[in-house]
């Protein structure tokens, strides 16, 4: 087995509020695996997309990175600690963009509204790389049809707003790749779409994968959505980790009494007029503030757990 | 990162005591707190209290009357209030020291010289020049006074009028003249932006129509023919504030656009859609659910348009078509200052200028701060 | 006991020429919960508030069984509908823009009541007392105002308000859409519960499946502003006639890893 792409060890994050200081993350700690899908899932104040938007050095006043490490190891140069690099190091604009680049979850505003598709997939290639303006136009064409678009010739000199909400997605994941990244995080990438162009997006997300082979980091609330697209899932709580594992691991078998409720309250698990649980009622008295450390358990998985409730079967 | 910021949803309510109190202030004391912060739009705030404060007073304030002439200071420069002497003793008392004039034989030029043996120390609440107090009350009090001679702290003009009470005098005028047609200017503009917006239809297109016409018409050659037009037996305060009056009746067509637009986005919002659908009436739905939701922005505007209405007056007074003597306003006390021979000689003529220029500069970092606290969706917590 | 509480025939509604609504036409029996789904650009809230009529329909008719019997609601006059607002409400999508940020949540809740009318000061208060506990909230909560709530605690509020008149049909638009999973798990609950209690009809617009399925008993499926295919959940969910349906169902991603997402191709079935 291959080192990980992405080493991310105690982490932490504060946000200056009008009440103080909110930490909005707390010692995170995961691995990822190189060529493999990670998603990081979620509620609203997770912190599952600041740990994303620190990956690419995005924190900007009121936040601030206050502790720990993110470990790149690119497959062709020297590893680094993405965490500890100065501002202007030229490191980073190498790094955004070029060895790791992001999709969000809005494509509109991910792109140009006055400048067409061609061009903007085009400049990306520009930015990273010196190639002439023809050859860039004629590789974004590639990519383009890569990811799905048809009648190429004619859509590139279209405008944003002339795509539907799917096409926009297709044309930012084909930005997002045109260097060919080696980590690409996905945002939230479907959650503004169709279910019917979520699954298209989903399956072009995977399809991509396999093909290219490069590390991806999808963070997403949906349970649904990280069951098809992940092999590794990491489940985030109010800035911590609670629960790393594989998909299968930790959507099937749950240890951590957060993901067990995270599982149980979503719509279409219980029969229809059964009540819905609650994650309240899943966790009843468990203890799931305290920031216990990761232990590792004998099937591989971690969870944030103190060792007393770790089932037994499981014990390290 | 507003997610990081949010509240754990359905997490175990572990809220700090600040967050707890955050929770029932009102908007308005939101919107103080995040002024507050705003550390030098606070200090424009206080400054400008000050300013109209001393405006409202400046009776008291200044030693002089505006016209009173001292003809021993034709010209003078500032004088220094002192504290310690020429021979560094501490006095308790301020005081200033008189001048020497003699007039220069080469240039013709009043020349003045601090005078050791002319000390004046200041008395204050003295009995000086009486006047009416905003013709409500005699009174003859002044803040401060020179015993036995004269303080000009700012100077006197080339008639021996002592710049520090004409300034005072003049912020008077040139702070307030402009505020009613000001609030004429926003009465018009949200009550015809506001039926524009709600009510839609032709009511809309006339007024974009009625916008488009009078934002067409240039400004500075209207002002000329209407203070030309005015009757010329009006006092020439009394034609400024016709023009001020008539100008709003085409200046409120920026502020209407602006009215339109929110109220068109907050037609839409839900919370206006739920009025609507609970059974409100329209005027309900208007006055009770959506005026509240921009009229902090509109108060914002209307701060901001302020510091347009001094330099009008400024402007015009200084061109000689707004203001003219014997009124004193900023404008026409920098009338004097027109020429080369007064920046070099007389600087302090200029001193208006200053106040001018310290005053809009208040009111526009006021109104910055002002409107970035007052928008209700930067709730700094959610969202 | 199927007694209908809403006859819709034939509506219709476009936007400048272009089709939002075409057609639509169902019953609503008392007590029921229709499901509305389609995709965005179905039409599927613009139906939702042709119905409330806080949008005129362009043609069509909307009957409603209101205590005074059946009332036609597509022409009726904006002043005439006043007095029907206190049977039929609608809780709305956005927990953020439903609540207006300048009023307590008392202000919030009291407001219906003042609106129809209710003068005295005390019984407003019960009132809205009664409401806080009914969506389980905490009294203090009265005084403060929406920036306080997080989305869940907001969106109890938006159903406080929309039940205080005591309607008998409410429209719930997208109300769980922009939740988390945990809220949205207590909101789904919290609405059923109320639905018992205070037999309740709803009609509920939302782009969540398996929300719908959960919740409603029939379905509609809407598709480009025309009905597709309607029947109890139980059919259109296992047995599908349509192929926009078959469609939809298959992009479903299951939460299970082992049954792997495979959607229809939109081309292959003609869409």
């Amino acid at each position: 087995m291959t080192a990980p792409v992405l080493e991310i060890r105690d982490l932490a994050v504060e946000f200056k509020t009008d009440t103080g200081l909110t930490r909005a993350l707390r010692n995170v700690n995961f691995d990822v695996p190189r060529g493999e899908v990670t998603a990081i899932v979620g509620e609203s104040g997770s912190g599952k997309s600041v740990t994303a938007n620190c990956i690419m050095r995005l924190i900007q006043p009121p936040g601030r990175i206050t502790g720990g490490s993110i470990r790149f190891a690119p497959t062709a140069s020297q590893a680094f600690d993405i965490a500890a690099l100065e501002d202007k190091d030229e490191r980073l604009l190498d790094l955004r963009g070029g060895h790791i680049s992001m999709v969000f979850q809005e494509p509109m505003t991910a792109l140009s509204p006055v400048h067409n598709i061609g061009g903007q997939v085009a400049e990306a290639i520009l930015c990273h790389r010196e190639v002439s303006k023809e050859q860039a136009w004629a590789e974004a064409a590639q990519m383009l049809a890569h990811v799905g678009i048809g009648d190429i010739e004619r859509r590139m000199t279209m405008y944003p707003f002339e795509f539907s909400g799917g096409m926009r997605q297709r044309v930012v994941i084909a930005m997002a790749l045109v260097c060919n990244p080696e980590v690409l995080i996905c945002d939230e990438p479907t959650t503004a779409l169709d279910v019917t162009i979520q699954a298209e997006i989903l399956t072009l997300i995977r399809n991509l994968q396999d093909e290219l082979k490069n590390s991806v980091i999808f963070i997403t609330h949906d349970l649904g959505v990280v069951a098809q697209i992940a092999d590794h899932v990491v489940v985030m709580y109010q800035g911590r980790v609670l629960e790393i594992g594989t998909v299968r691991q930790v959507l099937k078998q749950p240890v951590h009494p957060y993901t067990k409720g995270l599982l149980k309250a979503i719509p279409g698990v219980v029969d229809p007029g059964e009540r819905l649980a609650t994650i309240a009622s899943v966790v009843g008295d468990a203890d799931i503030t305290t920031p216990f450390p990761l232990i590792k358990l004998s099937d591989g998985r971690q969870v944030s757990l103190p060792r007393g409730h770790v089932p037994a079967e499981l014990k390290p | 990162m507003s997610e990081a910021i949010a509240l754990p949803a359905g997490a175990p309510a572990v809220q700090a005591a600040d967050e707890q109190q955050l929770a029932t202030i009102t908007p308005r004391e939101l919107t103080w707190r995040r002024f507050k912060r705003h550390r030098l739009a606070l200090a424009s705030g206080c400054f400008l209290g000050v300013l109209y404060l001393i405006a409202a007073l400046c009776e008291f304030i200044s030693p002089y009357k505006p016209e009173t002439r001292n003809v021993a200071a034709i010209n003078a420069p500032p004088m220094l209030v002192r504290f310690f002497d020429l021979d560094g003793r501490f006095h308790l008392r301020p005081f200033v020291y008189g001048y020497d004039m003699a007039v220069n034989p080469d240039t013709w030029m009043r020349e003045y010289t601090v005078n050791p043996s002319k000390r004046y120390p200041l008395e204050f609440f003295a009995k000086g020049d009486p006047y009416h107090f905003w013709n409500l009350a005699r009174g003859e009090r002044h803040l401060f006074l020179a015993k036995g001679g004269y303080v000009h702290v700012f100077g006197t003009d080339q008639l021996g009028r002592d710049m520090f009470s004409r300034v005072f005098y003049g912020a008077r005028i040139s702070l307030s003249i402009g505020l009613v047609g000001l609030v004429m200017t926003f009465v018009l503009g949200i009550v015809l932006g506001g039926l524009a917006g709600y009510i839609g239809g032709w009511v809309d297109r006339a007024v974009q129509r009625l916008t488009a016409v009078l934002l067409s018409i240039p400004q500075l050659p209207l002002w000329m023919a209407l203070t030309a037009a005015l009757p010329p037996a009006w006092s020439p305060l009394r034609v400024y504030f016709g023009v001020t009056i008539i100008l709003s009746l085409f200046g409120w067509t920026i502020l209407a656009r602006q009215v339109r637009g929110r109220f068109l986005a907050l037609r839409v919002e839900e919370f206006v859609v739920a009025a609507r659908l609970i059974g409100a009436r329209k005027m309900r739905v208007i006055l009770r659910h959506m005026l509240p939701n921009f009229l902090s922005h509109t108060i914002t505007t209307a701060t901001l348009a302020v510091p347009a209405m001094i330099i009008g007056e400024t402007s015009l007074s200084f061109l000689g078509i707004g203001l003219r003597p014997p009124v004193v306003s900023w404008g026409v006390l920098l009338q004097q200052a027109q020429n080369y021979q007064v920046i070099v000689m007389t600087p302090w003529l200029m001193i208006p200028g200053l106040f001018v220029v310290l005053a809009v500069m208040a009111f526009n970092l006021f109104g910055d701060g002002l409107r970035d606290a007052a928008d209700p969706y930067n709730t700094g917590g959610q969202g | 006991m199927t007694e209908s509480l809403l006859e819709v025939r034939g509506l219709s509604k476009s936007f400048d020429g272009v089709p939002a609504v075409e057609d639509v036409s169902f019953d609503l029996q008392r007590a029921g919960t229709l499901g509305v789904v389609g995709e965005s650009g179905s039409g599927k809230t613009t139906l939702a508030r042709c119905i409330l009529r806080a949008i005129d329909p362009d043609v069509g008719t909307v009957r409603f069984n209101s205590e005074n019997g059946w009332t036609d609601l597509h022409d009726m006059k904006a002043r005439d509908l006043v007095p029907l607002r206190r049977e039929m409400q609608m809780i709305f999508q956005d927990p953020f823009s439903s609540l207006n940020p300048r009023m307590t949540v008392r202000q919030i809740i009291e407001e219906p009541l003042l609106v129809h009318g209710q003068r005295n000061r005390a019984k407003r208060l019960d009132e809205a007392i009664h409401m806080l506990e009914l969506v389980q909230l905490e009294r203090d909560s009265l005084t403060r105002y929406p920036h306080a709530f997080s989305g869940g605690q907001r969106q109890r509020i938006g159903i406080a308000r929309a039940l205080v008149l005591r309607p008998t049909f409410v429209v719930c638009d997208e109300s769980v859409s922009a939740l988390d999973v945990s809220v949205q798990a207590q909101i789904i609950n919290l609405l059923e519960d109320l639905q018992k209690e205070l037999g309740l009809t709803y009609l509920f617009v939302a782009h969540d499946l398996a929300v719908v399925r959960h919740i409603c008993d029939r379905v509609l499926v809407m598709h480009h502003g025309r009905v597709v295919e309607t029947g109890s959940v139980e059919d259109v969910f296992e047995r599908p006639q349509q192929n926009y349906t078959k469609l939809l169902l298959s992009a479903i991603p299951s939460p299970d890893p082992d049954v792997p997402l495979r959607p229809l191709d939109r081309q292959a079935l003609g869409l």
